[in-house]
């Protein structure tokens, strides 16, 4: 597993914790703000007492100055459940992105269960969500269920949206997020307005390699699609071929990212030229995807 | 157009190979890409074609037929004539001993000339073609209608000076009968002389006005005053471009004798004179006089003058081989006395055919005596020989006695003969009265000095042994020959034909002929001319030889006595040559043919038809760049 964790990474990681954008609704107590009053330290509002309210949360001063009994109310902390999904079509097997992939959640994994959160590791396989591990709390479980990664094979299709929106997402109670290189014909708007719906925390990173991005091929060319039999792009590739291509790119990165931006979710390109740090420090730090 | 190569047009049989390939070739490469998603949508994002732009899908290959086009032409080696663009120059050279004159820049005028015709040569239209004539004392045209410039270059180089006099007349004719013929359509003379008059070419004067002195002769005359023998010596002298003094030192056997200072007009000779005691008459014991100009001169080859003395050998050495050897020394000490010096032996016949053979005379004697062998060194006279001597070129047939007053042979009409002419030299030819004689069978080599009803009673030749061989078919003594006074006259001429003088004039122009006569002891020859060549006679057949340069020729003669002659020969310059003359008296024309075709320029397209397919080659990688990249 060592070709996937970078320890001396992970260990960086640890000072930092998934931001979250809505409160957390949830069962056990964590890290992350609830939408309920509880026993944290953040001070949430006042309200008045009621009998059968424990009288040690009264506020005294108050009582003091206006001779009435309120109670200090504070935020109480949750635990939240993080689900990554990763694409794990024949697409992601090209240009070694399977690795960062798979680098890349478990990074994200053990940026969550370093908070003591919940993770979840899902591969989206055709069109259904096929778990690799679930529910693993804290570092233990971490390194226990890590080398299932290397399990994985990318092949056939994914249908994002499917595949999600059959599965249980859950309910309010933490963030997903999608690993997938987005070059596909069929439908990932989908599964984020299904995961919204779902109130959960919505992440799209966008997988693409150099080669993806700044293509090198030159000249008459019939390509195939890796995934979907009968499509294929048939054509004598020049510097305006190129110029439509990078058009097109830029067409699906800005329709990604503007829907997410209009579903409250998130965006990222993954660069798989720029490292790991980079992406983490730079891109979803300055995001606000990690704080 | 025409091509040097017209093989390397085959390579346009690419074309077509080309646009085979074009057809028939894989034209896409089929790859597995990890989605065509992009590139599918990136249709959406493709500018439409203007429907022109579809031959832009050609324009690769259109350029790469293009550019396979003109490397095949490149190949090839394209000419382009152009009809009439160029002209047939005619260079005629000035290659008289005047143009070694050196001109200020310290080359000669031939040089300057030939450097100026190379010039032209190399700034002329391509495809012109170029004669030369060479104006010296053998006018004629050296190279025609030659069109590679390097080779012509080459051969004006080789051009060498001739120390003669300037055949530039017969050089006009010359251009003008290539004019006749068509063979010419520019005219060029490069000369030093200052032609007035000239139509029909270009006169381009290669002179520039130097100094040059010039001695034209040089005597000696012996004089006497008071009673006192003197010699006086005599050099003509002149100045060509100025009035001058000039310093004229003299020499005998290269001893200087006295220096003589004189004013000098221009173009006029002034005789230097310098007047030396000819004490006991000792100075006619010199081998050679010289006069020399002292000062700075252009032209050094005319500032000297030599005269060498007319003698190669002092004495002929006779064998006489006779039983009565009387008449032959008497009139060998008669010429002894007239300064033809004769040394003779004489022995009996008896003693001849005890000796091995004779080595080292001149001539060899036979009187009344058939040897059985002819000596291999020496010329041979036979008197009366009574048997055939092998070799000798006759046969012995009857001997003939007449009754008094006996017959009288008289001289043969063989005038035009040379070797007659110098027999009978001087003789006054009376009749000969003989009473015995001998008849012989005679080869044809022999020419007939004396004859009697058509049977020759003297004649000479060669034998076969090709020597020189002198006959006479009767006893001295049953003559009145030795009565006679051509007698001493006749032996001087057999003496001086069996062993001549190999020259008799010791003073020469340049491109003078000498005349040599080798005797027939002569072995070899060598001449060692002016610069210092060596060059030597091949054969002694061969009795002229041309003195080329200006300057004193060594001759060495060797001969078979063991004996070395040698003689000194002075080559003067030219006297017409010594400055460039002022030919206007002379009207020289050229009459241009009007339609004398002119040459086709000729334009070497190779670097521009390689220019071309270069810039093709580039198109066609700058569109590729442009598509691809």
């Amino acid at each position: 597993m060592k070709q996937i964790i970078d320890e001396r990474f992970l260990s960086q990681l640890e000072l930092f914790s998934l931001a979250i954008k809505d409160n957390i609704a949830g069962l056990f107590g964590g890290s992350h703000q609830s939408k309920k009053y509880g026993t944290s330290c953040e001070f949430a509002d006042y309200r008045e007492y009621v009998e059968g309210d424990d009288i040690s949360k009264i506020d005294w001063n108050i009582y003091g100055r206006f001779e009435e009994l309120y109670l200090k109310l504070y935020l109480d902390e949750k635990q939240m459940y993080t689900k990554i999904y990763i694409d794990a079509s024949r697409s992601m097997s090209f240009f070694n992105k399977d690795q960062y992939a798979l680098r890349l959640a478990a990074s994200l994994a053990y940026l969550s269960v370093s908070e003591m959160d919940r993770v979840s590791i899902y591969l989206v396989k055709n069109k259904s969500v096929v778990p690799l591990f679930e529910k693993i709390i804290g570092r233990e479980k971490f390194y226990e269920n890590v080398s299932k990664l290397n399990d994985i094979k990318f092949e056939g299709e994914a249908s994002i949206s499917e595949a999600i929106m059959r599965s249980d997402v859950g309910f309010g109670n933490g963030k997903s997020i999608i690993i997938s290189d987005f070059l596909t014909y069929n439908d990932y708007f989908s599964a984020i307005d299904y995961l919204r719906d779902k109130h959960r925390d919505v992440l799209c990173i966008q997988l693409l390699a150099p080669e993806e991005i700044r293509p090198t091929a030159r000249g008459k060319n019939i390509l195939y699609d890796s995934e979907e039999h009968g499509h294929f792009f048939r054509g004598n590739i020049t510097r305006d071929v190129l110029n439509a291509y990078q058009k097109a790119l830029d067409y699906i990165q800005d329709t990604l990212l503007n829907y997410c931006a209009s579903r409250e979710a998130d965006y990222t390109l993954y660069d798989t030229s720029i490292s790991l740090r980079e992406l983490f420090m730079d891109r979803l730090f300055n995001k606000g995807v990690i704080k | 157009m025409s091509f040097n190569f017209p093989l390397g047009l085959l390579l346009l049989l690419a074309i077509p190979v080309l646009i085979i390939i074009y057809i028939i070739k894989n034209k896409y490469k089929e790859k597995v890409v990890s989605s065509s998603y992009i590139w599918d949508l990136s249709k959406k994002f493709l500018k439409k074609k203007h429907p022109l732009n579809t031959i832009a899908n050609l324009l690769n290959l259109i350029v790469q037929c293009l550019c396979i086009a003109f490397l095949s032409f490149s190949l090839a080696d394209p000419v382009l004539n152009f009809q009439n663009g160029a002209e047939n120059e005619v260079y005629i050279l000035d290659a008289s001993a005047s143009m070694g004159i050196k001109n200020e820049n310290g080359e000669t005028r031939f040089e300057s000339a030939k450097n100026e015709i190379k010039n032209r040569v190399n700034e002329a239209t391509s495809g012109s073609t170029f004669t030369l004539v060479i104006g010296d004392s053998n006018a004629r045209t050296l190279c025609k209608n030659i069109q590679d410039k390097a080779i012509f270059n080459s051969l004006v180089d080789r051009v060498q000076l001739d120390y003669a006099e300037s055949g530039l007349e017969n050089a006009i004719s010359l251009a003008q009968t290539l004019s006749s013929q068509n063979e010419g359509s520019s005219f060029s003379l490069f000369t030093d002389k200052d032609i007035k008059t000239f139509d029909g070419f270009e006169a381009i004067n290669v002179s520039d006005t130097n100094k040059n002195y010039a001695i034209s002769d040089l005597r000696v005359n012996d004089i006497k005053e008071e009673d006192i023998a003197y010699v006086l010596l005599e050099a003509d002298v002149t100045s060509f471009n100025e009035d001058t003094k000039l310093e004229v030192e003299f020499f005998k056997d290269d001893v200087s004798l006295g220096k003589v200072e004189e004013e000098v007009k221009q173009n006029e000779f002034k005789t230097f004179s310098l007047k030396i005691q000819n004490i006991d008459n000792k100075f006619e014991e010199y081998s050679s006089l010289k006069a020399t100009i002292l000062n700075e001169d252009y032209l050094k080859e005319d500032s000297e003058f030599i005269v060498y003395k007319t003698s190669d050998f002092d004495t002929t050495s006779v064998l006489i081989v006779s039983y009565s050897p009387f008449y032959f020394e008497s009139v060998f000490n008669a010429l002894n006395n007239n300064d033809v010096k004769i040394s003779y032996d004489s022995i009996t016949p008896l003693m001849y055919s005890l000796t091995s053979g004779t080595v080292g005379y001149d001539v060899v004697i036979f009187d009344g005596f058939a040897p059985d062998r002819l000596p291999v060194d020496s010329a041979v006279w036979l008197f009366n020989c009574g048997e055939s001597v092998p070799g000798s070129g006759f046969y012995f047939q009857k001997e003939f006695t007449v009754e008094d007053p006996g017959i009288k042979a008289s001289y043969a009409n063989n005038t035009d003969d040379l070797l007659y002419q110098e027999l009978t030299k001087d003789l006054v030819k009376r009749d000969i009265t003989i009473k015995t004689y001998l008849r012989y069978t005679l080869n044809s080599k022999f020419t007939t000095i004396l004859s009697y009803n058509n049977l020759p009673f003297i004649f000479a030749g060669r034998n076969d042994y090709n020597q020189k061989e002198i006959v006479f078919n009767f006893d001295l003594h049953n003559s009145n020959l030795p009565l006679l006074a051509d007698f001493i006259i006749l032996m001087r001429n057999c003496i001086t034909y069996s062993n001549p003088s190999i020259l008799t004039d010791f003073n020469y122009m340049a491109s003078d002929v000498v005349t040599f006569t080798f005797p027939d002891t002569a072995l070899s020859c060598e001449i060692n001319t002016p610069s210092g060549n060596t060059e030597y006679v091949s054969s002694l057949d061969i009795q002229t030889y041309e003195l080329k340069e200006v300057g004193t020729y060594e001759i060495s003669v060797e001969l078979a006595t063991g004996q070395t002659r040698k003689l000194n020969v002075f080559s003067a310059f030219p006297s017409k040559e010594r400055t460039p003359l002022v030919e206007d008296e002379k009207s020289y024309t050229i009459t241009l043919n009007a339609n004398a075709p002119k040459a086709d320029r000729i334009f070497e397209a190779l670097l521009v038809v390689v220019i071309i397919a270069l810039v093709f080659l580039l198109a066609d990688w700058m569109i590729y760049s442009h598509e691809q990249f």
